[in-house]
């Protein structure tokens, strides 16, 4: 029936007979012109305001040759700004994990009043600058600030030290883990955590064997995103720092020192490496979402 | 307005959805796309409204080929299953959304709007409600929005794709009479699609029983319920017995039972399957000659008696029906050894 | 899962099995009040050391009042520019195929991910009159880095994954037999968007819009490079901060940093009620 049909079509002046082509497209969809402007002007923006910048990072680092990019990434103040910056990381994402899971299983397994104020709380430093991030540290323990007094009389330093830039890192890289496991958790409900209980494990081993392989890979992803911010973090620790070379600068400190003196290969080789970090962080982050994205919070939001 | 559909075939990757569908419908008529999910009858109803294009065949509306013509452009009125009503519009913005976004040119004035949306909100008994929201609305309310909206067009056909399955059994019933009457009323030309061979049956003037993207039967009610064509029709219409049989020169012999089965005089001793439905099942007492069996469980509750037999020989179990106050009380006990005698089969040799 | 209910019969928890409640809530209000409400309090306390004139007269020298009226102002317009590139970018994403889309999706957030002072030079170096950009302007005798023009930039790039994301999921859940129902009820491409699309991607388009200026208002590390810091033209108002605190002037420092929050504070609350709002016509 069908063979008869497409010779009896044939057989249709041209302008009666339907053309596949013209008509395929769906009610629901633009027409193809429409389409390829979207598509240009969304793909034109994306490389105008995001890919330029990031090649440019790689271009400019090489622009002296590789010879210049490795002395550049292997000078001593460079070294030692690495090292701050992996150490800072390496303080400030362990607290920030311990936190997160704190909060995060007393907000998703138990009930009481003021939890809604407690996670708008937590999401605070979020919606904060990260100059007033680091304003407030200074207004506290700074020379002139609450404490400053009494620091100075016990000489601890904080402020321009190793601890405000941990302090103030902390404060900015805060939410992050806690944000992906509080709804992750919350979702996952206490069923699991209560069969625990009632089967008589304790509440560190209910944790531990039942709550922790839950969240594993929301766990990792707050990690991943909490690495990435507390080693890129500028503006706050900028203002806690003092910029003192070798001591108390991190990678991306060091970056606007080495700029503001026309170091142009010396900034962007180190703006390199974070770069790369950048990447990495973003592969692993597509990855996890790819992979695991149901086993990771359903409301994710920056 | 006429409708007749030639030879449509449409896949989707590997999935063949329709193959070579062949379908007239006259103008008034109230036709039912029936058949089980996968068989196509969605896709062939959203082929006609032009939400879905045919990969090769014709349609033709009042004898003009359609499939130029976009979902806008063919005056089709389109009712969804979960209705697809505009949630950030009022009751009387959804119904009048149709009229509001003609060209200039065909527009009427804001005031004929008015007149026309509330007029209809009275004929779907929706008069007073024309400033809710979709979300104020039960499922039945919203129903007849959607039903509204698609008539403020005045379509020359209206397409519905089940519109009463997210609805309960009690107003699934009161709005399909009610559909039927305003389809009477109003003059229009329906094509319907269900799984619900009892919505079928009670509604449409023709029934298109559809499996596997092709047409099964298509006739009245009553010639697809007394006539099926097809073991598949036969099964998909009521419940129905299955027994495997021999048919030979116009009749079926069904496990030592010979029944008459007069629309195959040319076989040979052909296997096949015959139906029997439980209400043509009659139930005997054992010296009786018939299909021996025995009763394993009864249901008492509903409008007929429902028997539950094991036939001896093969082991089947077989659903009778016996009226309520019937005299065969001491029969229709468990464990009990009874005849069972065929009034009507109906038998299909296996496929050769 | 039972959901948060407020009635605690006078207590302050509901009684529960599980352990660990005083533990890890008692941990996490320790930490966040040390880490956050603390400094906030100072922050907040401390102009007001002057009394209310003191806050006052902080706010309304000129050179404040310019960087404010710039990080705002840079921050709205840039945000409007993501309000409209960003939709094309998640309509796109989610409507269409195309070669490297899984590409182009990562990438959107790589303003999130890359460390601000990177952003910074990178921006400044591309749209000074020299780099790649700014050279086909400069001919134009339009200057971009150094000037509010560099700001808007750099406020453009990092708030433009807001946007995007914001949109993507209520693109995504969009249910389109709606738009199905426009088409057969004779609405063309555009209509249909007008009138069914856009009114239900509204909340979250605002609600990307909100998260991007408020991002955009505090921004730092990205635009004081491709800035020109000249007061009272292209100051913005963190590094007026800085320079204040390098003067010693805690105080003033402070007042704008009040400045800052409280406006983060309105933006937070604005977002949350364009959620709620957003939720007037689901089910009940």
């Amino acid at each position: 029936m069908v063979a008869q049909t497409r010779r009896e079509l044939s057989a249709l002046p041209a302008a009666a007979a339907p053309s596949a082509a013209a008509r395929v497209r769906l009610a629901t969809t633009e027409s193809a012109p429409v389409r390829w402007v979207l598509i240009a002007l969304g793909l034109g923006f994306i490389l105008l305001v995001i890919v330029l910048p990031l090649v440019s990072v790689f271009l400019e680092a090489l622009r002296g040759g590789i010879g210049a990019f490795l002395r550049a990434v292997t000078e001593d103040d460079t070294l030692s700004a690495i090292r701050l910056t992996l150490l800072v990381a390496a303080i400030a994402v362990p607290l920030n994990l311990v936190f997160g899971l704190a909060a995060a299983w007393a907000i998703a397994k138990f009930d009481f009043r003021g939890k809604s104020l407690l996670i708008t709380l937590i999401d605070l430093p979020f919606s904060v600058s990260p100059v007033i991030s680091g304003l407030i540290y200074v207004l506290l323990y700074g020379a002139n600030g609450w404490f400053g007094p009494f620091l100075k009389e016990w000489d601890i330093k904080i402020i321009f030290n190793v601890t405000g830039l941990v302090l103030a890192t902390v404060f900015v890289t805060f939410p992050f883990i806690a944000r992906e496991l509080i709804p992750l958790m919350q979702e996952q409900g206490r069923d699991e955590e209560e069969a625990a209980i009632s089967l008589g494990a304790n509440g560190w081993r209910t944790f531990l064997y039942v709550t922790l392989p839950n969240v594993a890979w929301g766990l990792l992803y707050g990690v991943l995103l909490c690495n990435a911010r507390a080693m890129g973090e500028f503006g706050a620790v900028s203002v806690v720092s003092g910029h003192i070379r070798g001591l108390t600068n991190t990678m991306p400190l060091h970056v606007e020192i080495l700029y503001n003196e026309y170091d142009f290969v010396g900034a962007f080789a180190v703006a390199s490496l974070l770069a790369l970090l950048a990447i990495v962080t973003l592969v692993a982050k597509s990855l996890l979402e790819w992979r695991y994205g149901d086993r990771l919070a359903a409301g994710r939001r920056h | 307005m006429t409708i007749t559909v030639d030879g449509i075939s449409k896949s989707f990757n590997d999935f063949q959805a329709l193959k070579g569908v062949e379908l007239a419908a006259a103008r008034g008529e109230f036709i039912a796309l029936l058949g089980p999910s996968g068989s196509g009858k969605t896709t062939l109803l959203r082929i006609l409204a032009g939400l879905e294009f045919a990969d090769s065949g014709r349609l033709l509306f009042d004898g003009r080929d359609v499939a130029a013509q976009g979902a806008g452009e063919r005056n089709v009125g389109f009712v969804f299953q979960h209705y697809a009503l505009f949630k950030h519009m009022t009751v009387a913005e959804n119904v009048s959304f149709g009229l509001r976004v003609k060209p200039r040119a065909q527009r009427p004035a804001k005031a004929e709007i008015d007149r026309q949306v509330n007029e209809l909100l009275r004929l779907v008994q929706l008069d007073r409600l024309g400033g809710r929201y979709p979300s104020q609305l039960s499922g039945g309310q919203r129903q007849r929005v959607a039903l509204a909206r698609a008539l403020a067009i005045q379509p020359a056909v209206l397409l519905l794709d089940e519109p009463f399955g997210a609805l309960d059994a009690k107003v699934r019933k009161e709005l399909r009479r009610w559909l039927r009457r305003l389809h009477d009323d109003m003059q229009l030309t329906s094509i319907f699609v269900t799984h619900d061979q009892e919505e079928a049956l009670e509604l449409a003037d023709r029934i298109a029983v559809m499996r596997e993207g092709r047409i099964e039967q298509i006739g009245t009610p009553a010639e697809i319920y007394h006539r099926p064509a097809t073991a598949f029709v036969y099964e998909f219409l009521g419940n129905a017995n299955r027994l495997r049989c021999r048919i030979d020169r116009g009749r079926a012999v069904v496990a030592g039972l010979e029944l008459p089965a007069p629309e195959y005089p040319d076989l040979h001793d052909a296997a096949g399957t015959a139906f029997v439905r439980p209400h043509d099942l009659v139930i005997a007492d054992a010296r009786q000659s018939g299909l021996e069996a025995r009763v394993r469980q009864v249901f008492l509750a509903g409008p007929a008696i429902r028997v539950e037999l094991a036939l001896l020989t093969t082991g089947d179990m077989l659903e009778a029906e016996v009226p309520h106050g019937s005299d065969l009380g001491s029969l229709i006990v468990p464990d009990k050894l009874v005849t069972l005698q065929p009034t009507k089969i109906r038998a299909f040799p296996d496929a050769a | 899962m039972p959901a948060a209910s407020t009635s605690f019969i006078g207590g302050f928890k509901r009684p529960s099995v599980l352990p660990g409640f005083g533990l890890t809530l008692g941990f996490a209000v320790s930490y966040l009040s040390l880490i956050v409400l603390l400094p906030l309090a100072a922050l907040v306390l401390r102009p007001a050391e002057h009394g209310l004139a003191g806050y006052l007269g902080a706010l309304t020298d000129p050179r404040v009042l310019a960087a404010l009226r710039l990080s705002f102002g840079a921050a709205l317009i840039a945000a409007a520019i993501n309000a409209v590139f960003g939709l094309i970018v998640a309509w796109i994403l989610v409507r269409y195929d195309f070669p490297l889309k899984r590409l182009v999706d990562a990438l959107v957030d790589l303003p999130f991910a890359l460390p601000t002072a990177v952003a910074g030079i990178a921006l400044a170096t591309i749209y000074s009159p020299n780099g790649w950009v700014g050279s086909l302007f400069a001919p134009l005798g339009v200057k971009i880095a150094f000037t509010p023009l560099g700001i808007l930039v750099a406020l453009t790039f990092i708030g433009l994954p807001f946007v995007v994301r914001s949109l993507q999921p209520v693109l995504q859940d969009m249910d389109r037999e709606v738009e199905e129902a426009a088409v057969s009820l004779g609405a063309g491409r555009w209509l249909t968007f007008r009138l069914v699309i856009l009114p239900a991607i509204l909340p979250a388009l605002l609600t990307g819009f909100a998260l991007a200026f408020a991002r955009a208002v505090g921004e730092y590390g990205s635009v004081i490079f491709i800035a020109g810091n000249m007061p009272m033209v292209s100051e913005i108002a963190p590094l007026l901060i800085v320079i204040k605190l390098e003067q010693f002037d805690y105080a003033g420092a402070a007042a704008i940093g009040v400045v800052m929050l409280a406006v983060s504070f309105v933006i937070l609350l604005f977002i949350n009620l364009v959620q709620r709002w957003s939720r007037r016509h689901e089910e009940n």
